[in-house]
């Protein structure tokens, strides 16, 4: 979970140093990981069948 | 517009206000987050990356629709931790807060987050302005410290893969 932190960290980092398209790469990369863990929540921790 | 900048730099602190009670909560009520509880303070701070990008970057549309994506995923989370606890013999997981717990608050700043989104898009504008006043500065360090102090929280408690309970 921290890794995701440390992602968001490095965008932030990224934007400040005016890095804006491989900001929004990372920001996109971000957010299909978190898709991917509340999937694997909603699935695989609480056992549901989708 | 320069109120929307500003408007932007208040998004950023209302959610690093948010964040801070519940780092509170989490140091000296022992409140400790749970995995959705984490994924919700992303969801919170990557909407707080993007207003983020807006001061740095100036306003510009894909910003609102991939905060729009964003607040929609972080509602989904919020009502996903809502829909587990709801039943009459489930508890709250954690303390609530003037009656409703903190994933339910979550729920609200999300959807909040949706009406601030459409009353900027309404008056967006093309402009290039990324000069930062005081207050953007503040916004922007404190989200800054927010994001690191997630680190070290998520870290101790998980290290870098997911957390399990």
């Amino acid at each position: 979970m921290a890794a995701l932190f440390v992602i968001i960290g490095v965008i932030l980092f990224l934007a400040w140093k005016g890095w804006y398209r491989l900001g929004l790469a990372f920001f996109c990369l971000e957010l299909f990981f978190v898709l991917l863990m509340f999937w694997h929540h909603a699935t695989d921790h609480l056992s549901l069948n989708f | 517009m320069s109120w929307t900048r500003n408007l932007n730099a208040l998004w950023i602190i209302a959610y690093c206000a948010i964040i801070t009670v519940a780092f509170g909560l989490q140091i000296f009520d022992n409140e400790e987050p749970c995995p959705l509880c984490y994924l919700q303070r992303i969801a919170m701070l990557l909407l707080c990356t993007l207003a983020a990008f807006n001061l740095l970057f100036g306003e510009r549309l894909h910003h609102y629709s991939l905060a729009i994506i964003t607040a929609l995923i972080g509602a989904g989370i919020a009502a996903r931790q809502i829909s587990i606890h709801i039943c009459p013999d489930s508890p709250h997981f954690g303390v609530p807060f003037w009656g409703l717990s903190l994933y339910t608050w979550s729920f609200f700043t999300f959807i909040g987050s949706l009406l601030l989104i459409a009353l900027l898009i309404g008056f967006y504008g093309e402009q290039k302005e990324t000069s930062l006043n005081r207050f953007q500065k503040v916004a922007l360090v404190w989200l800054s410290l927010v994001i690191l102090g997630n680190v070290i929280s998520a870290f101790l408690m998980c290290g870098l893969g997911p957390c399990v309970g």
